[in-house]
Order: C-alpha cells, then structure tokens, then sequence
C-alpha cells in the first residue's frame, strides 16, 4: 500500500534515492550504448548522454517529491481540514472525545495494572531464566506448594537442565546492636540463592560453603536506617535473636525479594545445613517452608526443566514410598514434581485472573466508546455526502478518500488519547491508593513507556474500528449522486442499530457482573459474624530467642496477668482474631471411624487461644466450659468446639467429654471437648467451617496475636501497654498494631476494590451506550423530520410518531439486553475459577434474578428516556414549516 | 499544485506514456522515451528528467505499476505496466485530446 511504503519512505530516503539512482544509471547507460552504436567514442557518447538525460539530480529530487513531499502535504491538509470540520460543531466534537478518552483513560489504567502486575520484568538479571520447583500432591488438589528441603537438594544433585539450584524461607527475627532494638523480616537462605538471583553484594561478600550458621548479609534499607550507612561494619558483630552474628555483606539499594513477606526482608542469614534439616530423618526436614528457586541453563527450556523434574519426583516416590502416602491409610497424595516460571508464584494465580477479568471489563467498555465514535463518525460523514461526490467527481480516488476519513479518526482518537493519558495519570495515583495493600509488583504502578505505547496501539485500533466503518461506507456511496434517500433513510440505519444492540450487550454484561461481585461483597458484609469486633486492638507478638522448656504460653500467660493491671485495658487475651477460616486441619473422632472417606470430611480450624478469648470477642458459650489457666500444660488436654461442629459430628449427642484426634506433626494429640462455643464467621466464606479451639497453655507457638480490649469510645493505651510487657521481657518485640476492626475492613479490600472498578466500568459502559442509543435515535429523527412532518400533516398522532420513530431503536435494544443476559449467563460458569481472586466465597456470587430482572427494568428505563427524548423533540416542531421550508 | 502550463505538458507527457504502455508488455524508462521518439519519428523528445518523475507520479496514482527484473542487455531495470485504472484513465485522456485537437483543427480550418 502506498501510503505505508511512502511513510517507510520518509526514514529510508537513502534506499529510495539507492533505487532512482539505479533507474537513472540505467537510462544513461542505455544512451551511451545507442550513442557507441551510431559510431560515437565512448568519451563522447559518454558526454552526450549527460546532456540528453538531463540533470539527474533535478530529476531525482523530483521524484522525491513525488515520494514525499505530495504524502506530507496531503497529511497535512487533511488533519488541518479534519480539525476544521470537526472545530465546526465544538460541543458535539467536545462530548464525542470525551467520552472516548474516557474508554481509552480506563484502558490505560488497568493496562498499567496489567503492565506491572503481569508482564514487567522482575528485577534479575535473565528473570526468565528464572523458575520455581514445586510439588504437587493432585489427589489433595495441592499444587505449586513448597518443596522439602531434601527434595531440593536431590533435585540439585541430580538435574541437568537446572544451575544453581537454591531455596530460602523466612522469619522475623529481632535484632541488637544497631540504633534500637529492631524487629526484623529475615531469610534464611541457601549458600546458592543470591547467586541464582542474579545479586551482587555493593559490600563485603556473599555467602561461601565454608561460613558458618553465625553470618548476616544485611539490606541497604536496614544497614542505611540502623547502622547509619558505615562502610566499617564489614566483619563486625550485631545480635540477631539473642545470638552474635557477623556482617560480611550488604546488598545494593533497590535488591530485594520480599515478594513473600508482607514486608521488606531486612537480613539474609544462612539456612542450617544440620542434618536435622536437611536429611529425611531430621526432625524439621518434612516442613514446606521453604521456596525452592532456579536458573535454566542456556540450553535448556521451562517444560525439559519440568519434564525432569516430573522423572524426579517419580524416583523420590519410589525411593521413599512412605513418604508419599498419607499415614493413616497409605492412600497414595498424587505426588509430582514440576517446574513453575517463578513470576507465577510471586503474582500468586489469583491477583492474575484478577486483573486479567479487569482487563476484559475495560476491553468491552473501549468497544462500546469504539462504537459510539464510529456514530459519531458516521453522522459527520453523512452529513459530508455532498462533499463527497464532489471530490470524486474532480478526480479523488477511493483510496485518497478512505485515507482523508481515517486521517480524522486518527486525529480524532489521538486528541482522545492524550485527554486519556491524562486522566489515567491522575487515576493511577487513586488505584494506587485503593490497592491497600500493594504487593512489590504493584508498588511499580504507573504510567510508564510500555504503557504509552499501548495507548498508542490501542488509539491506532480505535481509529481503524471507528474509522473504517464511516469511511467505506461514505466511498461506496459516493456513485450515488445527491441524497438518494433523503425521504425515507431507514434501511442504512441498520448498521447504526446492530452497533447499538452490540453496545447494549456489551454494558448489559458489565452491569451484570457489577451488580453480582456488589451484592457478593454485601452478603458478604450483611451476614453476622458471630463477634463483637469494638474496642478490640490486635498486637503481634514474637517470642524472642530460645523457647522455655514449659512451651511458649508460660511468658504469655505473665504477660496477661501484667496487662490485666494496666489502666483502659478491661481485658486481653492471646489467640488469632477471627479471620482466618481455613479448615485445614484433619481430625479423627475417637471410638469412630477413621478410614479416609471419613477423614477427607472431617477438617476444622484451629486456634490456640488464652481463657478471655471468647468473653473478649462477645463468642457465646453454648454448652459446658471454657478454658481457664489451670488447662495447663500438666492438666488433661481439652479443647472446646464451635456449634457448627458439635451440630454437625454430634447432631443427637452431647459432645461433652467426647474425645478426638487432632493437630499435625508435633502437636498431634488426642483431647477431651469441655466446652461449645457460639459461630465464628471466617471473614472471606459466608458460611462457618468446624472450629477447634485448644489452650494456649497446652501448645506452644512463638507467633502470637495478642488482643486487647478498651471501653468504647477509648483510645487503646499503646504504650502503656507495651511498656507492661517490657517490664516481663525487655528486648520483646510488638509489631502490626491495629484496630481488629481496620484488619477486618482491609480483609474486604479485594471485593470492595473490584466493585469499586467493575461499577465504574459499568456506569461508564451505560452511559456510553446510552449516548449511543440518543445519537442514533436524534440521527434516525432528524433524517425524517420531513417524513414525520407530511405524516402528521396527513393526520398521525404523537403516539404513532413516537412509535415510528423509537420502536425500531427500541426492540434492538431489547435485543442486546437478551444477548447481554445470555452472555452474562453463559460466563458464570468463570464463577468458581475468578470468586477466590475477587476475594469472595464462590457461594456469594450467584445471579439473582430479582435483583438482575430489578437492573434490567432500570436499564431499560433509561435506554427508554434515551430514545424518547429526541423523538419527543420532532413532534415539537410544527409540521407547516418544514413541508414550506422544502 | 503547479501552474496551468506545467499541468498541460504533463499531462500530454501521461497521455503518451500510458499510450506505450497499453500496447505493449512491461517496458523500462528508456525503452518507453525510445519509444514515443521512435513513433514520433524524432519529433517528440523525452527527457528523463521529466520522464521518470511522471513515471513515478503516475505509478503512485495507481496508473502503472512497476517492478524490478533485467533488461534484455542482462542489466536490473525497472520495468512498468499499465493498470486497469490506467487503462481507464488512457480512454478519458484520449477522447478529451482528440476532442480538443478535433476542436482547434475545427477553429484552425473554419475561422
């Protein structure tokens, strides 16, 4: 096509000027050789064709011009035209471009969201080198979860496709020796993973096999905010949990990996080589803790890495067979091994299908902008007929046509565009702020180069799909001399139609998830929770150092009795707030069946909570006791029920006194129910899992949340609070303190983000559509005003012309509400894949029909108002007039 | 674009070449200007310094076309062909000329 070979023209002009050369050489080789014919020397002949050819370079600028010049100023003059044209009706213009950067402005944001959520690089040298080793047990319906340390190591020694293998976890530690006493995130990582990562230390050194367990690798953040950023602490001591560790290396600013952490790790210590870790028989080696990464060799790719790694997975079955089998009944778990592109595990499949549904959402609303622009488009160039058939009569072509119409849509979605950029560079910073909680792949939100040219991309698309459509049609038509159809205009107005119903369905399907992730979200937040969350603050709690023989509720329980005298604190307790529901714990009714079809049904939470827990939190008790501190480590273990539980494994019995099998590994014991406590509702499921709930006395765990009440209306005494505790243990370190209710607020930030998005999507997808249906219905009206004007004079009443003039508009749009509908319907069944990542419970999101029929006859009624308001304006005008005025 | 003059002579130029062109398979540049002086017997002159832009405006205006191949002397030149439009173009442009000829010879004979 000439137009894109002439705009190659203008960046390769020495190609161009490479092909006039040759052509000219060519001719003047020609005369020489008719001139040495006719008997002339080649010198002279030489001579003669230079003059007779004339000067080439004149004639080769010539050309360029021709190349050029007559490219560039019809450019021109078609995008000065087009501004004139389009300057002509400014309000019309102004409202047409507004409402398409809008479409373009929403695209850009959650294509930035996309952008860095999905396709930016992570910060690694080679970062698609880079994968994961993960298990799957598939009869579990586990998969890309963490590997043992032993697997790992047995992949390192025997893959091929895989160089360094490494692996790391993490875990808070608290640290002395610097400015203050820090709580910090630590990882305690293998001698290969900064390494494998691609890192580089800006000081000191990374680990080398030969350092021992007492070395520390410190972030630039850390060693900048408490070590004031001195060179010299290079080989010297600070205490990391109680014990001298040696600094030997600081990491350059910006180098992190806390993709998995819900804050920056701070300090890299190294992993324990003790057989206790890493053997099979160790005590701590069946723990999935660790995350397990790798570099691909050059030559090898993902699936020879994860087709390896499935052979390896199947000898470690064979090898260790006991491993792979649940111990009660030797079932067989469906063991695998695979190999997963790393940014998969640090996006977290959920956050994927989240954006990528956003994305979808946005698409439809550029469409239907996209039609509303090829209206608007169209009524321009309807109006332009004339012009038309004059131009191609003084010679124009089709394809100097065509292109004047898209040079205008072009200049038309570009001014668009930039409004676009605009807004989304204000509406980046409200996702950013909407976006809680941002993930290190987030905090990169923004407007970036990649992002521009995306719009860019998408302005060129919007001007082919609006632009073309006016454009072809206005060619076609212009044999067609005059305004053939000036009386009557109905059958062209079909396109118009089916691009409205298109639009119609289009908002309809964007509406019908909106109302279905907000009524979610509100059932979500209607359905009482079982729990009084006011006045209560949560603080997180690590016990420092090496843990007391007597287990870990020992200090806890000092530290309740201290808090118990504290002035504003009417009561404290230890235990998890009521947020996490995951019935993932297995548990075996003793004197019942334990083969595994019972076992699989039979999983309940579990909670170490202190005696006040249940009278902190408002949980009735509904039957026998709670705990009380003498349910202590010597004491009978016991633990209390949630009436889910008791109604559902005892329905006819008391489960008073009943004894069960619960906990794993160490904490496997067999306990005796003393009390039923009134329903938890877990904050993400609408209904209430079986919950079991054992004495902080009775299991010991480092990891705590304390809770702490204050009469209402009080400001909790923070400090008063922290000081009681530092008088039991002085180096104990309190981090995450907040309202329990801001935790439960934020545990809704996911739906309520995405209601948020998805409404706006579809408002702005309604009132595009909208504009839409007015647009056409004011174009169909205007067109036969005349029509309309010799009807009434003949004698039909408002209600026929009403009807003449809206009823077509109105059953297309009739049209693409059912299609909308059938749409919607059709994509539920996404439901159970994108529910968990709109953080909502499957359950929650079901069409309703009263409330989608309710939405349904609202949408209609605007479309209605939509298609009467400018039908109802023809009937205004007196019917006299126009017929004189033709 | 250009004055009126330039125009005539252009097209005049355009008029010839399509002429050539519509008789006869590909040609090059030179092949055509030898042509047009060959059929002139010597009268009309083509120089390529108007030939070539006029091939090239021609070619962008979907009269022509052209493509690279070699010469009869085993030399790569461009050759051209007439297009449909051309063709059209060609009938148009000689019922006008010979209109307009037809016109002078008749004010030339009966003035």
């Amino acid at each position: 096509m000439p137009a894109l070979s002439r705009f190659v023209n203008l960046f390769r002009r020495r190609s161009v000027d490479r092909e006039l050369d040759d052509e000219l050489a060519f001719h003047v080789e020609m005369l020489i050789e008719k001139y040495m014919k006719q008997g002339l020397t080649r010198h002279e002949a030489e001579q003669r064709a230079r003059r007779h050819a004339g000067n080439t370079v004149i004639a080769k600028e010539d050309m360029r011009e021709v190349h050029i010049m007559m490219w560039i100023d019809s450019l021109a003059r078609d995008l000065v035209y087009g501004a004139r044209m389009f300057l002509r009706q400014p309000g019309t213009t102004f409202l047409a471009v507004l409402t398409l950067s809008l479409g373009i402005g929403a695209n850009t944001v959650i294509y930035s969201l996309l952008h860095a959520a999905l396709l930016r690089p992570l910060p690694f040298p080679s970062p698609d080198r880079l994968v994961a080793v993960v298990d799957n047990f598939a009869t579990q319906s586990q998969f890309d979860i963490s590997p043992t340390v032993p697997e790992t190591l047995d992949v390192r020694a025997a893959s091929r496709t895989l160089d360094p293998v490494s692996f790391f976890d993490t875990r808070d530690v608290q640290i002395n020796g610097g400015t203050e006493p820090v709580r910090a995130i630590s990882a305690r990582i293998d001698v290969d993973f900064l390494r494998t990562l691609g890192v580089q230390p800006a000081l000191g050194r990374l680990f080398t096999a030969r350092d021992g367990e007492r070395v520390v690798i410190l972030s630039d953040a850390i060693w900048r905010r408490n070590f004031g950023a001195d060179p010299a602490l290079i080989d010297r001591t600070i205490i990391v949990n109680a014990a001298p560790h040696t600094v030997i290396g600081v990491l350059p600013p910006g180098v992190n990996f806390d993709y998995f952490t819900p804050e920056p790790i701070e300090l890299y210590v190294p992993y324990p080589t003790s057989a206790e870790y890493t053997s099979r028989s160790g005590s701590f080696s069946s723990v999935r803790r660790v995350l397990a990464i790798a570099r691909l060799r050059d030559t090898a790719t993902i699936e020879q890495a994860d087709a390896e790694l499935r052979t390896i997975g199947q000898r470690l079955k064979s090898d260790h067979p006991q491993l792979y089998r649940r111990g009660t009944d030797g079932q067989d778990l469906g063991f695998s091994m695979g190999a997963a592109p790393l940014r998969q595990l640090v996006l977290g499949r959920g956050a994927r299908t989240a954006v990528l549904v956003l994305f979808a959402a946005v698409g439809l609303v550029l469409l239907i902008a996209c039609a509303n622009t090829a209206q608007f488009l169209m009524a321009r160039a309807i109006e332009r007929r004339p012009e038309v058939v004059i131009r191609s009569a003084l010679g124009a072509g089709a394809g100097r046509l065509l292109r004047q119409f898209l040079t205008e849509a072009f200049l038309f979605a570009a001014v668009a565009a930039a409004l676009g950029v605009l807004q989304a560079s204000a509406l980046v910073g409200v996702l950013r702020t909407l976006i809680a909680s941002p993930s290190p792949l987030l905090g990169q939100l923004g407007l970036n180069v990649s992002v521009i040219l995306f719009t860019v991309m998408v302005t060129v698309l919007v001007t082919l799909i609006s632009g073309l459509f006016p454009a072809v049609h206005l060619v076609r038509q212009r044999a067609i001399g005059g305004d053939a159809s000036r009386l009557t205009g109905t059958t062209r107005s079909r396109t118009r139609h089916a691009m409205i119903a298109a639009q119609v369905a289009a908002s309809v399907v964007l509406l019908v998830a909106a109302v279905l992730v907000a009524t979610g979200l509100r059932q979500l937040q209607d359905t009482p929770t079982g729990y009084e969350p006011e006045g209560v603050t949560m603080l997180r709690l690590r016990a420092a150092g090496r843990s007391d023989p007597r287990g870990t509720g020992a200090g806890y329980q000092q530290y309740l009795q201290v808090l118990s005298s504290v002035p504003g604190v009417s009561l404290a307790s230890i235990g998890d707030g009521p947020l996490q529901g995951f019935a993932g714990t297995e548990f075996s009714i003793v004197g019942r069946a334990n083969d595994t079809a019972t076992l699989s049904l039979q999983r309940s939470g579990w909670l170490i909570v202190s005696p006040d827990y249940f009278k902190l939190l408002g949980i009735p008790l509904r039957a026998g006791r709670t705990f009380t501190d003498s349910d202590g480590m010597d004491a009978a273990q016991v633990i209390v029920i949630n009436d889910v539980m008791a109604r559902r494994y005892w329905p006819d019995q008391n489960p008073i006194g009943q004894q069960i099998r619960s906990g794993t590994g160490p904490r496997l014991r067999t306990a005796t129910i003393i009390g039923v406590v009134g329903d938890v509702r877990p904050t993400h499921r609408l209904e209430v899992p079986p919950q079991i709930y054992t004495s902080y006395l009775q299991q010991s765990e480092p990891n705590a949340t304390l809770l702490v009440k204050t009469a209402a209306g009080q400001e909790p005494p923070i400090d008063a609070i922290k000081h009681a505790i530092r008088t039991v243990v002085p180096e104990q370190a309190i981090f995450d303190i907040r309202p329990l209710s801001a935790v439960i607020a934020q545990s809704t930030n996911t739906p309520r983000l995405m209601t948020r998005l998805l409404g706006s999507f579809a408002i702005l997808a309604i009132a595009l559509a909208m504009l839409g249906v007015y647009t056409v219905v004011s174009y169909v009206t205007a067109r036969r005003t005349k029509e309309v004007a010799l009807r009434r004079a003949i004698g039909a009443t408002p209600n026929d012309v009403l009807r003449l003039l809206g009823v077509p508009t109105l059953r297309w749009t009739a049209v693409g509400i059912a299609i909308g509908v059938l749409a919607a319907a059709w994509l539920m069944r996404l439901v159970p894949s994108v529910a968990n990542s709109f953080g909502l419970p499957q359950e929650s999101l079901r069409l309703d029909p009263p409330t989608i029929v309710a939405a349904m006859i609202v949408y209609a009624v605007i479309v209605g108002l939509a298609v009467l308001a400018p039908a109802a304006r023809a009937l205004r005008v007196q019917p006299g007039i126009i017929l004189r005025a033709e | 674009m250009g004055d009126n003059k330039k125009d005539q002579l252009q097209g005049t130029l355009d008029l010839l070449v399509l002429r050539i062109l519509s008789s006869a398979e590909a040609m090059h540049g030179f092949a055509i200007a030898e042509r047009i002086e060959q059929v002139s017997k010597d009268v009309l002159r083509v120089e390529a310094g108007s030939l070539y832009p006029a091939l090239h405006r021609m070619t962008e205006a979907g009269w022509v076309k052209s493509s690279w191949g070699v010469s009869e002397n085993n030399r790569r030149a461009r050759f051209y062909t007439i297009t449909a439009i051309g063709r059209r173009r060609l009938a148009d442009e000689e019922a006008h000329w010979s209109a307009l000829t037809s016109a002078v010879g008749r004010v030339l004979k009966n003035a």
